[in-house]
């Protein structure tokens, strides 16, 4: 209902072939402005709408199923039945396609109308196929996902030995690194680095939930650890740190394998060797955590 | 050469645990059937390993106190998807190969809406991704038994043994290309 304009060229596609593929199961209407529309399908319904339309929906539907609605909002979003991207909302279109086909295939076969269990059984199992020759077509511009990482660190004094230490730990693998002392030329730095680069954010003990959500809303920040206070103050052994350490390292290697292989995937197998050599020095470094 | 097929879970330790590991692999399906060559299978004892969907299904639902990593072929989640609508809510995390490049780049796109995804990767990442999961799980493991220093001696043992080997996994990798690079030159 009332979708088209806010599809994206892929997920149009996609409803289009989906729409060709199971002949009437699919109704795709626009411009319509009341539900009095639905009066004349006599059958169940599952609806995928905006969230434009479904604020306009007083009443339930008869018949109605299941609501499946395109947020224009991030926080209305949740992972079941409101989506932000079109995309998605069309794959779960996709999704209970082949569900349903597949359930209406195995009552037809119970009931001995075995051509129609046959068809519809095809049918579930060739969505994944056709959309996949979909995809092909539209991912084949897609630029490199993956970039080198950079790590942040935000203390809040300057003699934080737990930093510090870790700071010189990683900097021997990690090329990058920068060191703030206060959240605003932080919140500075990401904003003017938005688009170009993938970090991994040290926060220092003291910083409150209000700084880290912030940071972490930032698209370019892949993740936030929070040191905890450490409870041994003169302990200085990086084995003392705790899971934030495991967690950043081993969050580390996984980002470092995606590069390596997407490098692979592009012949460049001098850059795809050192990414492979950093995922090799990291798993060293995660026997000491 | 060792594969899925030679992991032996080891039930009698890991069945203590709240969480478990567990890797479906069915073959049969329309796309191509892999062999996944594994380097350390005897490492990899924490994960069960399931061949058949409907089982590893039943297994996960009867089990409901427990909580599970799946790792799946990606054909395979879509056939379980076709057959269920929904996944059991006991799968906190999945991780899924892929036979195909294009089958990666449709499958990120398929399972962007499921929060349980956390990987997608090729068929040929299997062997270290798995030694990667464990010493996350193992890691974990350990955090939740902390009274127990019997338990936690033979856990981090068996850790230390994987993050070894994870590393010994990457630099073959990364002499495998440097290979490519010498081997390259030599032509030209």
């Amino acid at each position: 209902m009332n979708l088209s304009f806010h599809l994206t060229p892929l997920a149009s596609e996609m409803l289009h072939t989906l729409m060709s593929l199971t002949g009437d199961t699919i109704s795709s209407i626009d411009n319509i402005v009341s539900t009095s529309a639905f009066t004349k399908y006599n059958k169940t319904l599952i609806i995928f709408t905006t969230d434009e339309f479904c604020s306009m929906m007083n009443e339930k539907p008869k018949g109605l199923l299941q609501l499946y609605v395109l947020e224009t909002e991030t926080n209305k979003m949740d992972s079941g039945t409101r989506f932000i991207s079109s995309d998605d909302l069309i794959f779960q279109l996709a999704d209970d396609l082949s569900y349903y086909y597949q359930w209406e295939a195995k009552s037809d076969a119970t009931l001995g109308y075995t051509y129609s269990a046959q068809e519809k059984e095809k049918c579930a199992s060739n969505i994944h196929v056709i959309l996949t020759n979909i995809h092909k077509q539209f991912s084949a511009s897609q630029p490199p996902l993956y970039i080198s990482p950079t790590l942040i660190y935000l203390t809040s004094s300057s003699d934080n030995m737990m930093i510090k230490n870790m700071k010189e730990l990683f900097d021997n693998i990690v090329t990058k690194s920068l060191l703030f002392d206060d959240q605003h030329s932080c919140y500075q730095y990401l904003q003017n680095n938005e688009k170009s680069s993938s970090i991994f954010l040290i926060v220092d003990y003291d910083y409150d939930d209000t700084v880290i959500n912030r940071l972490k809303n930032f698209v370019c920040v892949k993740k936030v650890y929070q040191c905890k206070k450490s409870m041994m103050k003169s302990d200085t052994s990086v084995e003392q740190y705790g899971e934030w350490c495991f967690d950043l390292t081993h969050d580390l290697i996984i980002h470092y394998n995606k590069l390596a292989t997407q490098y692979e995937k592009l012949k460049d197998y001098n850059n795809a060797k050192d990414m492979f050599l950093k995922a090799h020095q990291l798993s060293q470094l995660l026997m000491k955590f | 050469m060792q594969t899925i097929d030679d992991i032996r879970h080891d039930k009698l330790f890991f069945s203590r645990f709240k969480h478990s590991v567990l890797l479906l692999y069915q073959l049969g399906g329309p796309g191509p059937s892999i062999v996944i060559e594994l380097s350390n299978v005897r490492l990899l004892s924490f994960i069960k390993v399931f061949d058949n969907i409907s089982q590893c299904e039943n297994y996960i639902q009867t089990n409901i106190d427990k909580i599970f990593t799946l790792i799946i072929y990606s054909e395979n989640l879509q056939a379980w998807l076709t057959n269920k609508q929904h996944l059991p809510h006991n799968i906190c995390e999945i991780i899924i190969f892929c036979s195909t490049t294009d089958n990666q780049t449709y499958t990120e796109n398929w399972t962007n809406r499921f929060i349980q995804v956390k990987e997608i990767i090729m068929h040929n990442e299997v062997d270290r991704v798995l030694l990667l999961c464990g010493t996350k799980y193992l890691k974990k493991l350990s955090t939740c038994c902390q009274d127990d220093q019997g338990l936690l001696n033979l856990l981090n043992e068996d850790y230390r043994k994987l993050c070894l080997a994870l590393s010994n996994c990457f630099l073959t990798e990364a002499n495998r290309n440097d290979h490519i690079i010498s081997s390259s030159v030599e032509s030209s």
